[in-house]
Formats: C-alpha cells, structure tokens, sequence
C-alpha cells in the first residue's frame, strides 16, 4: 500500500504542473465572484463561503478522469490488481493520493484566499474544517465514480451528471459553519459505500 | 361550455398542464412503440438470413 | 425461485398489448371526465387545483418507478437471474418522463398557489435530483461500450442513488429550516374531500395502466436489444 501511495506521488512530482493547475484553476473560479457581483465586502465574504464549495465540487470533477484511466488503458491497473489479492488496499491508497495531490494544495491556498474576501481568523477557521471534512467525501465519491466509469471514454459530462446530486449534501451542510459533525458521518457513510463500489468496479474492469 | 373553457380564470394553467402531460405522454408511448416495430423488423431480418 | 423467460411468456405480453391500450385510453377518458367536468372546484384555490388530478399520480409512480427499479437492481445483484436486470432498464425511463411529468404539472401549478414558478423546498428539490438520477442511470448504461459490464455498473448507480434521495430529502429539509422558514406551511397539504379522491383515484389508475403498458412494450424492446447484442458478439 505504502508503495503503491509512493508511485502515485512520485509520478505526480514528475509533472509538477498538477498542483499547479489545480490549484489555479480553484483561484480563477473565486475571482470570478467580485467580477459577477460586484466588490462590496460583505457581500462578497457572504458569497466566498458557499462559492468555495462550489470551486471544490468543479475541480473535484475535472480530476476525476485522472484517477485509474491512465493505469487501466496502459495495463498497469490489471498488474496491481494480479499482486495485490485484497483490491481495498489499491483504493484507500488512490483515496490517499489522489487527496494528496488535489485537494491539498487547495487547502493550503485557502486561507490566503480568504484575506482576499475580507473573512475573519474564526471564519477562516470554520471554512478550512468544514472544507478539510467535506473534502474527504468528496473524493470517496469521485473515486468510485471514477472506478464506475472506466468504461465509458470522454463522458466527463455525464461523470458530472452522476456526482453532482451525490455532492448535494456535502454543500448544504459544508456551507453552514456549526454542521461540521454532520459532514464528518456523511464522509465516512461515502468512504464505507466507496471502498465498497470503487472495488466492485475495478473488479469488473480488471477481469 | 364558456364556463369550463375559462376554469374560473385558471384557464391557461389548467390548460396547458394537461395538454403538455398527455401530449408527452403519447409521444413517450409513440415513440417506444415505433422503435419495437423497426427492432422487430430488423431481427427478423437476420434471424431469417441466419436460418 | 428461478424465473425464465420463454416464447410463451412474450406472445402472451405481445397480445396483451391491444387490450392495455385500450384500457389505457379508456380508464383516462374516464379520469379526464371526472378530474374536469364532474368534480367541484376547490374551496380555496379554485380550478387551478385540477393540476392535482395529473400532478400527484405522476409524482407518485415517479418515485415507484425508482423504487422498483433500485429494487430489481438489488434483487439482480442478490439472484443473479437476468429478468431483474430487464425490468430495471425497460422501466427507467417510463419513470423519467413521469418525474418530468410532475415537475412541469407542478410548477404550473405553483404559479397561480404560490405566486412563483418554483420553491426551493425538500420535496420539489428531491425531485429535480431523481429526474437526474433517472438521466445518470439511463445515459450511462448508454456510454459504456460492453453491454454486460453496463448493466452491471448502472445498476450499482441505481442503487447508490437510492440510497442517495433520503440523504438530500433531510439535508434539503435541513437547509430549509435554516433559509426559509416560510414557504413550508405553504405547502402543507390541506385534507382532501371525498368528491376529490374519486378523480385522483381513476387518474392513478390510469397512470398505472400507462405505466404497464409502456413497460410491457419497452420489456419486449429491451429482450430484442439483448438478442441482438448476443447474435453481434
């Protein structure tokens, strides 16, 4: 497991430009905000807090066709799998990079993002927890979402259509400062079912 | 008659639900119903070319 | 108990299938009767209430439909019996077109009731998520190349989407409580009179005659594709 989380690292290292675009990609999203609503300031923080779920949620999507599609079109997927008996071990350890490598970097910029838009320590605070929680969930779902997809090529349309109602309740109680609780139980009900689902697919695509 | 056409002022509301509901419903029908037949014929067609 | 589809069973939906247009039609010209002429406008909102007649029976098999479908999606899973398999997809999109059905009804209706086309309330919101559910469950089954494989993994989202719908029914409501307090009593329904029920009883029967039906023709549509996806292979 160990090495299969240090292979994936590594090849992100390789094209450092992942994190970068990420991580651009996030930014641009939120400075649309003032551009759409104009610049007053309490506005804008109003909007920054449920806008940052929504920039989460997209850039969660857009990843999503980077997850096991490269490994399963050049075969590498089926020589893990022949390896490793228990195809769990494969999925926690792409949970664990592929958090690594999207979502942390979005983590780290967020607070310099939120001086742009005017929010306090304790605000800041609340959005990094709720979106450190809601993360997690949000990339069980696009894993198995990934897993389930394999077979359908260029459709990053419908993988949308297929996550979005599933990343419903992560923003409405992602949005809300106090549920952090509720968003905590919703990970984990997504990581039980995931872990579940994202092997149940890679097993049929790998036989 | 007048009286019912009108719906007591609801009339377009009225109207136009029940007219989109039933035109949909019968293009939905039409449209399953006309791709069985044209599924029909082309499996026939094989199955004959294959016997 | 291992169900298996012969000749038979398919000539005897084939013939079937006049007599349940029929009554179909039948059944509906009797509920337009009763839903428009026969039963009194209500006390409160007037004619516009008549929506109620087609918007109910749909919202009603909307979430049937889905319930049969994640279902036989389970029951697929558990039994391994193909049939499952074929009632789940002949019956996806009959319920797509009914949620589609009581989301547009519903929204005519809300116009002249609430003064506004749409509310942001749990139930409607849930709605427009299962019309999406039915869209994923349809269009991936679609996308997937290997027939076999799709079935499979569309049936895995039906599942998951089942699971899904109280998840966004509570969080929805949850929302609710915390935006917009207001606009639920409005929606509270009032109790409904008895010369009121005949309609709305006919119209779902109707519906549900509908519903088998075009399930019936969908059902011989979908064991023709699977014939023809094996004599392919």
């Amino acid at each position: 497991m160990l090495n299969l989380i240090k292979r994936d690292l590594l090849l992100s290292f390789y094209s450092s430009a992942n994190f970068f675009f990420t991580v651009s990609f996030f930014v641009l999203i939120l400075i649309l905000i003032p551009f759409a609503f104009g610049t007053q300031s309490d506005q804008l923080t109003n909007l920054f807090k449920g806008v940052v779920w929504i920039a989460l949620a997209l850039s969660i999507i857009i990843t999503v066709d980077r997850i096991y599609n490269a490994d399963y079109e050049d075969g590498n997927l089926d020589i893990i799998m022949q390896k490793n008996k228990t195809i769990e071990y494969l999925v926690i350890s792409k949970y664990v990079t592929h958090w690594f490598i999207y979502c942390l970097p979005l983590l780290v910029i967020l607070p310099i993002l939120s001086f742009l838009f005017y929010l306090d320590y304790l605000e800041t605070i609340q959005i990094f927890i709720n979106l450190f929680i809601g993360s997690f969930g949000m990339v069980f779902i696009a894993n198995f979402v990934s897993a389930l997809t394999l077979g359908a090529k260029r459709t990053i349309f419908l993988k949308a259509i297929i996550m979005i109602p599933l990343f419903v309740p992560f923003i409405i109680f992602g949005s809300d400062a106090g549920s952090w609780p509720i968003l905590l139980g919703l990970s984990m009900l997504s990581f039980v079912i995931s872990i579940y689902v994202t092997a149940y697919g890679l097993r049929l695509y790998g036989e | 008659m007048n009286e019912l056409l009108d719906m007591g002022g609801y009339a377009i509301f009225v109207w136009s639900s029940y007219g989109i509901f039933f035109f949909s419903l019968v293009i939905f029908f039409l449209i399953n119903m006309l791709n069985l037949r044209k599924y029909e014929k082309i499996f026939n067609k094989t199955k004959n070319k294959i016997d | 108990m291992y169900i298996k589809i012969n000749n038979n069973h398919i000539e005897l939906i084939k013939s079937a299938n006049p007599y349940l247009i029929f009554a179909t039609i039948f059944v509906f010209i009797i509920g337009l009767y009763y839903s428009l002429f026969q039963s009194p406008p209500d006390y409160i909102q007037g004619d516009s209430m008549r929506i109620m007649y087609i918007h109910v029976p749909s919202a009603w098999f909307a979430l049937m439909t889905y319930s049969i479908l994640a279902g036989s999606c389970v029951l697929w899973f558990i039994t391994r019996n193909p049939l499952f398999n074929v009632v789940a997809r002949s019956i996806a999109q009959v319920g797509m077109v009914f949620t589609l059905m009581s989301l547009i009804t519903g929204s005519i209706w809300g116009k002249p009731t609430w003064g506004v086309w749409w509310v942001w309330d749990a139930r409607l919101t849930s709605m427009l998520i299962l019309f999406f559910l039915y869209i994923a469950y349809i269009f991936l089954w679609q996308a997937i190349s290997n027939k076999e494989l799709a079935s499979k993994i569309s049936a895995a989202l039906a599942i998951i989407g089942f699971i899904n719908i109280p998840i966004i029914k509570f969080s929805v409501d949850w929302w609710n409580t915390l935006h917009q307090p207001a606009s639920i009593s409005k929606l509270s329904a009032p109790s409904i009179d008895e010369s009121m029920l005949i309609p709305l009883f006919i119209m779902t029967i109707a519906c549900f005659l509908f519903l088998v039906t075009v399930s019936l023709i969908r059902f011989r549509l979908v064991l023709i594709e699977n014939k023809m996806l094996r004599t392919s292979n």
